[in-house]
């Protein structure tokens, strides 16, 4: 379906342009959020990658999918203003989160209701690092494969399994240590 | 990879924690936009590469006008050669200006 928009895009008919924008305009938004933690950067970033994309459309040699290249520019525009602002910090987990720990926390988690879930998960990556909260949002809920990040990120695998290491580590820290995720506390 | 897992299972059931934002009314705007600018900017370079033809002709004509011994009498009155000085500098000035839009509209579009 993408090659047929894009070979429609560039024979000139840049309303087919809007397949693609309503295809990956969530997956992107998420992505440059993960790293931006500003909706209002986030949506600008967005803008701007896909008026990228759309500039340089005859440059894509289709190697990769649609996807993971605009998810490349997305990234890559995401981590420039991010050094540009100077707010680039990697915080080391404070201590590692035991088995029993994280099979408790995954316990409560697991009952909370969905959107919850979704406040839960969505402070979480806040708090966390742009390059872990990153990797949880590419791995976990744009569902991509290492390969597909390794991709996206120009990291080398070995790399990108210890920012997913890392991220996880992060994640159960967070979870510890804010003590106002209530909901999680009740449910232990 | 036993927790790797888990946190699956945990993000299985979301789809997006992210409130959805529909960008393609303004994305297909700005687009619009891009594409009219640049046929402005395509017109506006053709209009000065005609002002420098124009002038580069002026310049030749007024030379050779200046130089022909049997029309230098008239040509080489003052108010003539300050005449044609100033048609080459208007032409001149009307190119700058159209180089001043272009930029403007350059600087526009990119912000």
């Amino acid at each position: 379906m993408d090659d047929q928009y894009l070979q429609k895009v560039l024979n000139g008919d840049a309303q087919s342009f809007s397949y693609f924008i309503k295809t990956y305009q969530n997956g992107a938004y998420a992505v440059a959020i993960s790293i931006m933690k500003s909706e209002d950067k986030a949506k600008d970033v967005v803008q701007e990658s896909f008026i990228q994309a759309y500039n340089s459309l005859s440059s894509f040699k289709k190697k990769s999918k649609f996807s993971t290249w605009l998810y490349r520019i997305v990234v890559n525009k995401s981590l420039r203003l991010l050094e540009k602002e100077k707010r680039y910090t990697l915080d080391e987990v404070s201590s590692v989160v035991s088995a029993q720990d994280r099979s408790n926390y995954n316990d409560a988690i697991i009952r909370l209701h969905q959107d919850e879930l979704k406040q839960l998960i969505k402070s979480i990556l806040t708090k966390m690092p742009p390059k872990e909260a990153l990797m949880l949002q590419l791995f976990y809920l744009n569902e991509l494969k290492v390969d597909e990040i390794v991709s996206i990120l120009n990291f080398s695998k070995a790399n990108v399994k210890i920012l997913l290491h890392r991220a996880r580590a992060h994640f159960y820290d967070i979870i510890r240590n804010e003590h106002h995720i209530s909901s999680i506390n009740d449910l232990l | 990879m036993e927790t790797q897992d888990e946190l699956q299972n945990i993000f299985k059931n979301i789809e997006s924690i992210y409130t959805e934002v529909d960008f393609e009314d303004a994305i297909m705007q700005k687009i619009k936009t891009q594409a009219k600018v640049k046929k402005q900017i395509a017109k506006n370079r053709k209009y000065g590469l005609l002002g420098v033809f124009i002038t580069l002709i002026l310049i030749v004509l007024f030379l050779e006008l200046y130089d022909n011994p049997n029309l230098s009498a008239d040509y080489r009155n003052p108010l003539i050669q300050l005449g044609m000085c100033s048609f080459i500098l208007v032409n001149l000035f009307l190119q700058l200006e159209t180089a001043s839009g272009h930029s403007k509209q350059r600087i526009k579009n990119d912000s």
